[in-house]
């Protein structure tokens, strides 16, 4: 035959576009990689415990702290060209008022890890890092500074335990109390008729409670007083690098440690210890210390509510739709409509809820039911209800298509085989196909929990807040109390990482926040994408 | 015509060929030669390996994954599965024609002129005279001349066909590789392709696949007989359909199974 | 065998199926009509604020005098005028009972009288050429869990000039501390006289020291109306002849007043709230507004701002609102209008029905408008809750106060009570457009691309596990990214912004060239990887090149850009860099919105017919000419639709804008300054917008937006999808 000249050109620039595309592909990868590892990484190393350096300058002065990092002096400020400065951490802030400081490399003289510093864990104030001077009362452990602080703490820590049990016991009952009566009362005063007198019998039953109740709550809280005294007695005087020395009391004081002097073991164990404080414990200094487990009881108690709406909901509407609506132009635009509020920003939703729920529902149960608490509003305000509520709307388009898929997904001579047997088409639905449809409305399920875990916007107007007061579910009766509002994780990225007063010294915290948070949603989805290959494959071998 | 004694060059040779999809084994030890312009035909029962033999030539069976092929397919003496082989141009040479048709969802021209342009035909007198041919070749042109611009999903499933084994002439082959070309036509359009089939041959060495006895008889000047992805028996078309050897060819052809 | 009647048992499961039947069919159709009910509950709370104002007339009140002037307390519970003579008369509205009256003037006859808007005091002018002020006190209380407004009439006290008489017109005014009383007005030997009596009391002794001021500057020609701020310190004139005059009122009047000329014969004029918008009214039945606005550094002026349309007859009564901007307005025929400065809306035109129009007021709430006329007191009733929303007011550029140009402006609230809300909407979406343009510039060729290579050119094996790894990405909290973008990634940007843009740069050769090295390595080798594998090495150098640009950006900074960027960009473009910019959240929200594009564009490009691929690959077209050219056209609506939900997506993204930029409601296209967002604004205002009041619709007119553009738009992208997949069936 006759060959045309036609020649196998090498395709240079086909062979480019590829490898753009390839490159973009590796761009979105490292970016996941990249982006996981970053939060991985910062949110672990927070609880691991620095090394305090002792820093000498060259001025003569003394600093300590932990070193934070290092960077580049930016050119308008430093004294040579590419003059490098790092980070210090020198905590102290009832000394100094700022937990970090930057020293340039050409004013250091000298940097030590001396053993014998001392970091000491507040409450308050943060971080403290210093040597122990003196033990006050001074009776205490005259033999060994250290050994007797240690034994000092312990015991405090103990008294420290007992006043919280205290505060979250008996007197809390008493203020609950208190304010029940005085709801009680205001009640009495509601239910008289307009202009006639208030039931005289009922108000002077609930004076007389009061007055009890007042006498026990003065009683308890002298009590308290007490405690706090004792608690208080017993401080340890500390010298801050500069000299300075500072009395501290040992019951504030969290932890003690000497981190230059920690081994592994040591270390490792204070890690745990940290991790454990970081999910059990209660928020400090306005969030940016202390734990997280309000907010993670928060979160997961907030995404069940949702699903125990969501879930009956979504599912209904699936059915609705795909085996009970006839199919026709109106199920297709609703179909179309239902997916499509999934796309719908969850900001609008959050609107949604506070106009409707808060407002209109809450508002008019108040009125009904609560009459006495007004104008405080029980109901009326955003709470745990209504965020669950208002994300339960969020993520039933998410279920329902889940659903629908699952249903969808059951072969018809499934179905026809049930009918042929005599079974009623409600029958056939609940017995044969909810259940090989369940991990196709599973999926959806997780995939809409995990979604209501990273949500934030629309929450932030109805109901999380900053710092709860109590948790939702408490020893009280009602003991679930759905009207409270709520502590949240991403809420508290958002707070801590932005509102907080001190951002620097809490980015850490936020890091080990995020890390939490992450890895609850990713973990949700990577469960959801496993059940939904397995069902896939499932079907795929049932077809054939 | 068909069994001219003129013995042919053989353009296609499969020296001892071995297929497997993953675990399975989808062809055993073929061997066969592909006569130049010629018609050979491959038949058999549906699953013997006919097609999946038809796409080693153009090495088609590269996009399947999992695929891992022994024994090699010689072209004009030469491996086409040597590493260094370029695999588009080995296609350019061989062209094929799908079983269910496959117009791009362009316009009849452009479908045409696709794989002109491909290969570096820019030039539109150039192009239209190619397409002009092309299709005239394929017995189409008189049918779309006047809507050559419009799309190619508009045309009738015989036209359809007939306008991929245009798309495929226009790049000139040496080879044509036709994948049980009217299985989904209608007697009438299979007629108009298998006078096409006698008339490419002229110019075109052709292999075509297909499970309807009648129509490798009609068509073809060479038989393959494939059974369970063994080559049973090849031969001349005449001599398979009238004397075979095997007893499984036999079988087969007298409609005992298939 | 009986197929009619059945055993009881039947009878129940029949029952039940029914039963569920019902449920079923109720309670799915109960959800998606509540989730459907979202809009129209939306579209309700909004409704308000388009709707028109309802105005209502009372029965006319019987007057026995003319009255002069009206006041009423801030809960419409009572009705003070002022006659002819002198008299002061309160009225108890809810049954026309005359609860107060006193005689103020002492004999005289009055004219020239001034009420205060807030209904806390009358001024007037005697005969005998000097002005009274009396203060109205309305005691708010409650009584058996009922409000109880008590009025009272405070002392009278006098302003008079030594040696002339003064004459019309006047203007008074009470601090709102009640530390001092202004009061201007022309005497009748040409001047303008000004009288400041502050009041102070003595902390120890509680003695009430009081002491006059009194200043008097030559009176413009032809002077009709005069009027004070609320704390006295300017007095505006107008004449006749068409001349509006300024001058500074403390410590006494300035010599040099401002004047302006306006176009016509003027016939009154009043103070809006604040003090700084004037509204005059024409012979000829206009009413324009004129502010004092700045002029770039040069002193602010008196500029016309606005004109409403006219009356037919000369307007003679003008009362301002004490709630905003707003303001009513009466003709000389007894026409009124209600009308609100900044949203430039005509709220409402009618007919008082009292043919000589005396005395106008607009009550402290500005809910209703009193008119007395020779044939009583006529009092309407304005339901209007949101005269400062319009569209022009949200859509359009308005003339604020204090404004050089009609603007786009964004500012909800103020630390005044005279702030003027200013509600426009557009600096937010503009924000959205651009935070959205930013972040798809990222995500489009980086998720669309992606795609194409997993789906294209990679082998299945390697693409089960690259796929979930990206769409992971997509599992992120927006509150975790936007936390990263705004607290770790802006100040590492912004340090090395260089680094960037050698990255940026150094992409296309660093994938060039890792691809041809790789074509370069040992075939053995090759061929035992899977195709695609190529990707994998790309990462590495990508991360690679992307260490070396970190490091690489000092001397490439100090090479282009002069050693510091930001200096370099203020420079050469003039353009500010903040640290959280449009480019942060392009980042950081292109990373939300690649695993969308990325998901829903794989998907388009992996349901192309195989046998298309195949067709083409058969021809000798190479892998990507037969993606270039089947596989990219052919999937293209779905691509499309791709980039409209991931669209949709970034418009709606709340917490990364929230957190990534500085939320500044600022109208510019510059991608190193900050923005604000539809969505953010929501957030960021919606938790301080008090229930029901202007704000809270326009947030809610905001969700409304993004509900209606996102529904659209998805709808959009879901229908094309649907015609995509019937089109590749019958591929």
């Amino acid at each position: 035959m006759t060959a045309r000249a036609w020649r196998p050109r090498e395709d240079r620039i086909g062979k480019f576009f590829t490898r753009l595309c390839g490159g973009a592909l590796a761009v979105n990868l490292l970016l996941a990689i990249g982006l996981l590892g970053l939060i991985g990484f910062h949110g672990t190393a927070y609880f691991w415990p620095k090394g305090v350096a002792e820093v000498e300058l060259v001025s003569g002065d003394v600093l300590i702290g932990e070193v934070h990092g290092w960077e580049e002096v930016p050119a308008d400020r430093a004294a040579t060209p590419g003059e490098r400065r790092m980070r210090l951490k020198i905590g102290n802030r009832d000394l100094y008022g700022l937990d970090f400081r930057w020293v340039s490399e050409s004013e250091v003289a000298r940097v030590g890890y001396p053993a014998d510093i001392v970091l000491l864990e507040r409450l308050e104030w943060g971080n403290f890092y210093g040597r122990p001077v003196e033990l006050h009362p001074s009776g205490v452990g005259a033999v060994d500074l250290r050994a007797g602080l240690a034994a000092l703490h312990a015991e405090k820590i103990e008294q420290r335990e007992q006043i919280e049990d205290f505060e979250s016991g008996p007197l809390a009952d008493v203020n609950y109390e208190l304010e029940d009566l005085r709801l009680e009362e205001r009640r009495i005063r509601l239910d008289a008729e307009e202009g006639a007198e208030p039931d005289s019998d009922r108000l002077a039953a609930v004076a007389r409670l009061k007055a009890t109740a007042s006498k026990e709550y003065e009683l308890l809280a002298a009590q308290l007083f007490d405690r706090r005294r004792e608690l208080s007695r017993g401080s340890v005087r500390m010298q801050a690098a500069d000299g300075q020395h500072k009395s501290i009391a040992v019951g504030d004081i969290v932890r003690i440690l000497q981190p230059n002097e920690m081994g592994l073991f040591a270390s490792v164990g204070l890690y745990v210890s940290r991790v454990w404080e970081f999910v059990s414990g209660d928020p400090r200094e306005s969030n940016t210390e202390g734990g997280i487990f309000p907010a993670i009881f928060g979160t997961v108690m907030m995404v069940f509510l949702m699903s125990f709406a969501v879930a009956p909901l979504g599912v209904l509407a699936a059915l609705y739709l795909r085996e009970y609506a006839r199919e026709g132009p109106v199920v297709r635009a609703v179909r179309i409509a239902v997916n499509n509020l999934a796309g719908v920003p969850s900001i609008v939703f959050g609107v949604f809820g506070l106009g409707f729920f808060v407002y209109l529902i809450g508002g008019t149960i108040d009125q009904v039911f609560y009459p006495e608490a007004l104008p405080t509003p029980t109901y009326g305000t955003g709470g745990i209800l209504w965020a669950s509520l208002t994300l339960a709307l969020l993520t039933v388009p998410v279920v329902i298509v889940a659903a629908e898929e699952g249903l969808a997904a059951v072969p018809r001579i499934v179905r026809e085989g049930s009918l042929a047997l005599g079974a009623t088409k409600f029958e056939t639905i609940c017995k044969v196909v909810l259940p090989a449809a369940a991990p196709g409305i599973l999926t959806g399920m997780i995939l809409a929990m995990a979604r209501a875990a990273g949500e934030v916007a629309p929450l932030m107007i109805v109901g999380m807040v900053k710092l709860a007061p109590s948790l939702p579910i408490d020893g009280r009766f009602p003991y679930v109390h759905l009207e409270r509002k709520f502590m949240h994780l991403g809420f508290h990225v958002y707070d801590v990482g932005f509102q907080s007063p001190n951002v620097e010294a809490a980015q850490p915290l936020v890091f080990a926040t995020a890390l939490l948070l992450v890895g609850v949603v990713v973990a949700m989805n990577l469960v959801a994408i496993v059940v939904r290959n397995r069902l896939r494959r499932a079907y795929a071998t049932s077809a054939v | 015509m068909a069994g001219a004694v003129v013995p042919s060059r053989v353009v296609l040779e499969v020296a001892d060929l071995s297929l497997w999809y993953g675990t399975s084994r989808a062809l055993s030890q073929v061997s066969l030669e592909i006569p130049e312009k010629q018609v050979t035909a491959f038949i058999g029962p549906s699953g013997c390996g006919k097609s999946t033999l038809l796409r080693c030539f153009n090495r088609l069976n590269d996009l399947i994954d999992e695929v891992r092929i022994e024994g090699d397919i010689l072209h004009e003496g030469e491996s086409i599965y040597r590493p260094e082989v370029d695999v588009n141009s080995l296609r350019k040479r061989v062209g094929m024609v799908f079983q269910k048709s496959n117009p791009f969802p362009k316009s009849i021209y452009e479908n045409v002129a696709y794989g002109c342009r491909i290969h570096g035909i820019k030039k539109k007198v150039d192009l239209d005279d190619i397409v002009e041919k092309s299709l005239t070749s394929a017995a189409l042109w008189t049918e779309v001349k006047d809507r050559l611009h419009a799309s190619a999903l508009g045309l009738s499933g015989g036209q359809q066909q007939r306008l991929c084994i245009a798309r495929a002439i226009a790049i000139e082959p040496e080879v044509m590789l036709l994948d049980e070309p009217c299985s989904a036509l209608d007697p009438v359009a299979t007629a108009k392709i298998e006078d096409l089939i006698h008339q490419l041959k002229e110019s075109y060495t052709i292999v075509i696949v297909t499970h309807n006895m009648q129509q490798a008889a009609r068509v073809s000047d060479q038989t393959a007989f494939m059974y369970l992805g063994e080559l049973i028996e090849t031969g001349d078309t005449r001599d398979i359909f009238t004397t075979p050897k095997n007893r499984q060819t036999e079988d087969y052809i007298t409609g005992r199974f298939g | 065998m009986k197929l009619v009647r059945e055993a009881s048992g039947r009878d129940r499961r029949a029952t039940v199926d029914r039963l569920g039947a019902i449920v079923v069919r109720a309670g799915g159709f109960g959800v998606i009509a509540s989730i459907l009910a979202i809009l129209f509950f939306i579209v309700v709370e909004v409704w308000p604020l388009v709707r028109a104002a309802r105005v209502e007339r009372r029965p006319i009140l019987q007057a026995n005098t003319t009255v002069m002037g009206v006041a009423s307390d801030p809960y419409q519970s009572h009705l003070a005028t002022i006659d002819g003579e002198g008299t002061v008369r309160v009225r108890q509205l809810s049954d026309d009972r005359e609860v107060l009256v006193r005689d103020v003037a002492a004999g005289a006859q009055v004219g020239h009288i001034t009420a205060d808007p807030n209904g806390e005091f009358f001024a007037w002018l005697e005969a005998g050429g000097r002005v009274g002020l009396v203060p109205v006190a309305w005691q708010v209380g409650f009584a058996d869990g009922k409000r109880v407004v008590r009025p009272s009439i405070g002392d009278a006290s006098y302003f008079a000039a030594q040696e002339s008489a003064l004459v019309a017109p006047i203007a008074a005014r009470i601090a709102l501390d009640g530390s001092s009383r202004t009061v201007a007005a022309a005497s009748d030997d040409g001047q303008l006289v000004l009288f400041r009596r502050d009041r102070e009391v003595n902390d120890f002794t509680e003695e009430v020291e009081e002491s006059e001021t009194l200043s008097s500057v030559d009176a413009p020609d032809g002077l009709i109306a005069l009027a004070l701020d609320d704390s006295g310190a300017q007095l505006f004139a107008a004449t006749a002849d068409g001349h509006l005059y300024r001058w500074d009122a403390i410590p006494r009047l300035s010599s040099e007043p401002e004047v302006v000329t306006v176009n016509g014969k003027v016939s009154s004029m009043t103070l809006l709230l604040g003090g700084r918008a004037l509204v005059v009214g024409l012979e000829r039945g206009a009413i324009q507004v004129w502010l004092r606005a700045p002029r770039g550094d040069s002193p602010p002026k008196l500029t016309y701002v606005r004109e409403f349309p006219p009356h037919e007859s000369a307007i003679r009564f003008l009362a301002p609102s004490r709630r905003g901007k707003g303001f009513v307005a009466v003709d000389e025929r007894g026409g009124v209008g209600i009308y609100h400065s900044t949203s430039e809306r005509v709220i409402w035109r009618g007919e008082s029905g009292l043919r000589s129009v005396s005395a106008l007021g607009f009550s402290p709430k500005a809910d209703t408008v009193v008119i007395a006329g020779a044939a009583g007191i006529s009092i309407f009733d304005v339901d209007n809750p949101h005269p400062d929303v319009s569209l022009r007011a949200l859509f359009l550029p308005m003339w604020y106060e204090g404004y050089e140009k009609p603007e786009y402006v964004w500012q909800s609230s103020g630390g005044t009570d005279d702030f003027e809300p200013k509600y426009s909407l557009v600096p937010l979406l503009i924000g959205t457009l651009k935070g959205t343009f930013y972040s798809l510039l990222i995500a489009i060729p980086l998720g669309v691309l992606g795609a194409m290579y997993v789906s294209q050119f990679m082998h299945p094996r390697l693409r089960n596990v690259i796929k979930p790894t990206v769409e992971i990405m997509a599992a992120l909290p927006s509150v975790v990214l936007g936390f990263l973008a705004g607290l770790w990634l802006a100040p590492r940007v912004e340090e090395a912004f260089s680094a960037l843009i050698l990255m940026v740069l150094s992409f296309p050769f660093v994938v060039g060239g890792t691809g041809m090295l790789w074509e370069r390595l040992p075939l053995a080798w090759r061929t035992r990887m899977p195709v695609g594998a190529e990707a994998i090495a790309f990462c590495v150098s990508l991360a690679a090149a992307t260490v070396l640009s970190i490091l690489l950006s000092d001397p490439f900074e100090a090479l282009v850009f002069g050693g510091n960027f930001q200096a370099w960009l203020l420079g050469a473009t003039g353009l500010h860099y903040d640290q959280r910019n449009a480019i942060i959240v392009g980042l950081a929200m292109g990373f939300a919105v690649i695993p969308i594009i990325f998901a829903i564009s794989e998907d388009a490009f992996s349901n192309v017919p195989r046998n298309l691929v195949s067709g083409s690959l058969a021809l000798g077209a190479n892998r990507w000419q037969t993606v270039s050219r089947i596989v990219l056209p052919t999937a293209s609506p779905g691509i499309f639709s791709a980039i409209m939900i991931g669209f949709g997506r970034a418009v709606g993204e709340t917490m990364i804008v929230l957190m990534a930029t500085g939320n500044t409601p600022i109208s510019e296209w510059n991608p190193f300054n900050g923005f604000r967002t539809l969505s953010a604004n929501i957030a960021v205002e919606i938790p301080e917008a008090p229930q029901f009041g202007s704000l809270y619709r326009v947030l809610f007119l905001a969700a409304l937006l993004l509900f209606m553009f996102t529904f659209v738009l998805n709808t959009a992208a879901e229908l094309v999808r649907q015609r995509l997949r019937e089109r590749y069936a019958s591929l």
